[in-house]
């Protein structure tokens, strides 16, 4: 496998054809967001002898275990469908991943059964299924600004000269696994702003 | 009877001072790793959520005035890209009054971390740890070299009232994409009476 070829769980930068699955298409019963913004725990400040809240109206909240198990039914759906586009399926595929490595932790997690890797690399994924908001919530409120801040910070690091002055992608982001039968038809497609699907 | 009469006794008196300083060591050691506590709800398959928490940094002035510290720790994988903008939460800085026209202020006092990422391309593969700033080596993911990083630093972007997006930012040293695994501490000071919040 070419270095470049990012398992998707693994990769910060998301594809836009993931992404629109994810967010908006009707196949998924669960509609969430693609996002690398971690969730905020209940307790964010540990004073060494009290904690102190975080805002929890504005929290993301992350699918349940029944609700990943309804993503990746209609994840496998899609992908496994002879009539979906190449896209589809591999964005799909992406999902399915996603959804299912999340489950095997918060499964674990809700079991207080430990993790252990053998790398960090693997606990550094980066890539978190949320639910996506309701219309009119703060939560909303909060993705729809962050993803324009994103987009303009990442226009405005880029037109400093940085990193060659252009924003680029890995090719082969797309491809789950190695060994994936599904794959998108085109190079990455970078996210684009929540207020634009 | 004296302790130096009986030998068994003495040795009875010696593994009790021995088992007091392993006591006291114990308590040292646990006082220490109070200073970087953290507890996390996120499961162990996961790198912690960005937090904040007290520090022990205190400037006290003549008049009572106190800014105290607090630390904000993050960490995530950067991949798939040469630049990064990520955004790690909203922090929001109270008023010292009532009034949200002054809430905001914070000093920013310390910022460090680690930066690791892989050697692919050499002949032996190995990790490099810098630390967190601009220059950190990261991963060219197509050559599998090490390259500096162009640019490596946290922003806030003020969004009012006091509230503070923060960002991740990161650029590659080449067009091509770029991979690190970074952890990240802000320090900063605000004034005493304000308890920051992170949502």
């Amino acid at each position: 496998m070419p270095i470049e070829e990012k398992y998707a769980a693994d990769a910060t930068v998301k594809d836009k054809r993931v992404q629109e699955m994810a967010y908006a298409d009707v196949r998924m019963q669960v509609k969430t967001i693609t996002e690398t913004v971690a969730i905020q725990p209940k307790t964010a400040v540990n004073t060494g002898t009290e904690d102190v809240p975080v805002r929890v109206e504005k929290r993301f909240v992350e699918p349940s275990i029944d609700e990943l198990d309804l993503i990746k039914e209609d994840a496998n759906a899609i992908k496994t469908n002879g009539a979906s586009s190449a896209d589809d399926k591999g964005a799909a595929e992406i999902i399915w991943e996603v959804a299912d490595r999340q489950r095997t932790v918060r499964d674990k997690g809700q079991k207080k059964e430990k993790i252990r890797y053998r790398s960090s690399h693997e606990m550094f994924s980066s890539i978190k299924l949320l639910k996506a908001p309701e219309p009119g919530s703060d939560q909303l409120a909060k993705i729809l600004k962050y993803s324009q801040k994103k987009i303009e910070f990442q226009t405005y690091l880029s037109s400093r000269g940085f990193a060659g002055g252009a924003v680029v992608n890995s090719q082969t982001l797309l491809k789950g696994k190695a060994t994936s039968v599904n794959a998108m038809a085109a190079p990455v497609q970078p996210e684009v702003k929540y207020a634009d699907l | 009877m004296r302790i130096n009469e009986d030998p068994r006794q003495f040795n009875n008196w010696i593994d009790a001072v021995v088992r007091i300083f392993r006591y006291l060591n114990s308590v040292l050691f646990s006082i220490d790793l109070l200073a970087d506590k953290i507890s996390t709800e996120s499961s162990s398959g996961q790198v912690p959520a960005p937090f904040l928490q007290k520090t022990a940094t205190q400037i006290t002035y003549p008049d009572g005035t106190v800014l105290q510290g607090w630390k904000l720790t993050g960490g995530m994988l950067l991949t798939g890209s040469n630049i990064y903008s990520e955004v790690q939460g909203t922090l929001t800085v109270g008023s010292f009054d009532e009034n949200p026209a002054n809430a905001g202020f914070y000093i920013a006092y310390d910022l460090r971390g680690s930066v690791k990422a892989m050697e692919t391309a050499a002949p032996n593969t190995f990790d490099v740890i810098n630390s967190f700033g601009s220059g950190a080596d990261m991963q060219d993911t197509t050559t599998g070299a090490l390259v500096k990083s162009d640019y490596m630093g946290v922003s806030l972007d003020d969004d009012g009232n006091g509230e503070y997006i923060i960002s991740l930012k990161a650029a590659g040293g080449n067009a091509n994409p770029c991979e690190a695994e970074v952890f990240y501490q802000f320090e900063f000071l605000c004034y005493s009476e304000v308890t920051p919040q992170l949502s």
